[in-house]
């Protein structure tokens, strides 16, 4: 039971959990910008965490639907509309045949995941069915989403009753300014101590190059860097490194003027220093940061990230109890 | 063979990446040392890992916390470690030998007198060196399945360029600093454009999407500029005229 494409909205794509596994071959592991709304908008309708949905940024699509269906949108607040009709986000909601999905415009965030009972059915590329448009796997013939395409919905007897929500204190979005932590990695010792300390002291603006390769934060000071002998095969900036590998979360200051975090579609490894990385937990949020939000960094341990990661599985464990 | 003491050396990257560093810089010793490790990693087949990957200089390990504490993961990787020299280690079995068609120059190479004279060869020398030697896939990266290849002889440590060429075809043949890199798609780059191939890097429509793999080698055949539009006009495989051999 196909949803038809009416219009697609601004680089909507389809997405799942992402593809790990395949990043020592250059594939970075992809999969939904905010993976905590994803797996809420699935719990909304009955599927398994992990189904494919679709992800909006900044304009929904519109869907018709040509069969009855369970449906649910998370994320940011993007109010979905049944033919017309303005509905609630975070909600199990149901949508007759015939009936036309799309959405107001959005209040605040940047994404929203709509899930769709059964999951949406396109065929698996390297275990996934994530959306990695440049190297063409996953979505719809390797791409985002096109008017008139047909996605094809998986079966699924779900009984998850309309009006079922998630109460507020459990949709997480970030704060103002946003906050994101971060554990100093690798290359930390390549920045002066006053130029480390600056880095968190600064309120940092997400720039207009914000995608899903990653989001480049500007309007704090540049970085000073210690002294050192440029190594072998190294680029003669001091912010380059002997190509090495990016991990998920790598912040890398290009140039040493505006930090890059990198996010689920950024290239396996380059030849930039990495300050450290944005914890997990966080990586979500920054899925639903708009260009000009104000952000800070916040310096944690791996103590700390590892309690934020438990905290948000606790969160996530509450969710699944609440709409049970 | 100059390798710092203080290497190697075992760091976290974020929760849940643990990276071993045989070096800082781009050497043949640290290099086969990252694709003995990652090999030597596959074999032990620990529980903990998630993933293995061997780039330039070092072996990247993405690991399950719940499955072992950085502490405990960190003494596993000393011990292993320890075992052997791996900077002298013998490299995996398994790998293969491509000999890739390129052309070089022209149209398809502009930059080619460029990083000749750089290089401080004739642009017949540089053909003539470039195909001639064989190199190893050092690490794939920055784009699917694309090959940093390597080492070319000290002559060819040229410099990155200081400002990026907008966008080079997919195939092209660029080299700096003593490597080569085959585009997987096509891209900016600071490299120097030499020459261009009918090889995919990358083939998400197949099965086993990618033909390269650390370690394997790669020697490049001069071609004409028909010879390509012809190998592309008949190969449906991706191998853009390349012969693939085992290595025994």
């Amino acid at each position: 039971m196909p949803v038809k494409v009416k219009n697609k909205g601004l680089a909507t794509s389809i997405q799942d959990m992402g593809r790990p596994g395949y990043f020592h071959l250059g594939i970075p592991i992809s999969g939904a910008m905010d993976r905590f709304s994803l797996r809420v908008a699935n719990m909304l309708v009955g599927n398994d965490e992990s189904a494919a949905g679709l992800e909006a940024v900044f304009m929904g699509p519109e869907l018709e639907f040509t069969e009855d269906a369970i449906i649910a949108v998370t994320g940011g607040e993007l109010p979905p509309k049944i033919d017309g009709e303005v509905k609630e986000t975070w909600t199990t909601m149901r949508i007759k045949a015939g009936q036309t999905l799309s959405f107001d415009y959005i209040r605040h965030g940047a994404r929203a995941y709509i899930a769709i009972a059964g999951g949406i059915d396109t065929p698996q590329s390297l275990g996934s069915r994530s959306t990695y448009a440049i190297g063409a796997l996953g979505g719809i013939d390797g791409r985002v989403i096109e008017n008139g395409d047909e996605l094809p919905i998986g079966s699924i007897s779900t009984n998850m009753s309309e009006g079922t929500s998630v109460p507020k204190v459990l949709r997480r979005g970030p704060g103002s300014p946003a906050e994101l932590r971060v554990l100093p990695g690798l290359y930390w010792h390549r920045i002066t101590h006053e130029a480390g300390e600056r880095f968190f002291q600064e309120t940092w603006k997400v720039a207009s190059e914000a995608d899903r390769m990653g989001y480049r934060f500007k309007g704090g000071s540049p970085l000073e860097f210690v002294e050192r002998k440029q190594p072998f095969s190294a680029g003669s900036d001091p912010s380059n490194i002997t190509d090495a590998p990016y991990a998920y979360g790598s912040i890398q200051v290009p140039g040493g003027t505006e930090p890059i975090v990198l996010h689920r579609d950024a290239v396996s490894g380059g030849g930039f220093f990495t300050l450290g990385t944005v914890i997990s937990a966080d990586m979500d949020l920054i899925g639903q940061l708009q260009p000009n939000i104000e952000t800070k960094f916040v310096k944690v341990n791996m103590q700390t990230a590892l309690s934020a990661r438990k905290e948000r599985a606790v969160m996530l464990d509450s969710i699944r109890q609440a709409v049970a | 063979m100059s390798i710092p003491n203080t290497f190697p050396a075992i760091k976290p990257v974020g929760i849940n990446g643990m990276l071993v560093q045989f070096s800082d810089k781009l050497e043949e010793p640290s290099n086969r040392a990252a694709l003995s490790f990652c090999d030597a990693m596959r074999q032990q087949n620990w529980a903990c890992i998630d993933e293995i990957s061997a780039t330039l200089a070092s072996a990247y390990l993405r690991f399950d916390i719940q499955k072992a504490s950085h502490e405990e993961l960190t003494q596993d990787l000393q011990s292993l470690l320890h075992t052997q020299n791996w900077y002298e280690a013998v490299l995996p079995r398994g790998r293969r030998h491509l000999e890739i068609p390129c052309v070089f120059g022209g149209e398809h190479g502009p930059q080619l007198e460029e990083a000749a004279t750089a290089a401080k060869l004739s642009t017949q020398d540089a053909i003539k060196d470039l195909t001639s030697v064989r190199t190893r896939v050092l690490a794939i990266g920055f784009a699917p399945g694309q090959p940093y290849l390597g080492e070319l002889d000290d002559h060819w440590n040229i410099p990155r360029l200081t400002t990026l060429t907008r966008e080079v075809p997919k195939g092209a043949l660029i080299v700096a600093i003593k490597q080569l890199i085959i585009f997987t798609a096509p891209s900016p780059t600071g490299w120097r454009h030499i020459g261009q191939c009918a090889f995919d890097c990358f083939r998400p429509n197949q099965i086993n999407p990618f033909t390269l793999r650390p370690g394997d080698e790669v020697s490049l055949r001069d071609i004409t500029a028909k010879d390509l539009s012809h190998i592309k006009a008949k190969d449906r495989t991706g191998n853009g005229g390349a012969v693939i051999s085992q290595i025994l």
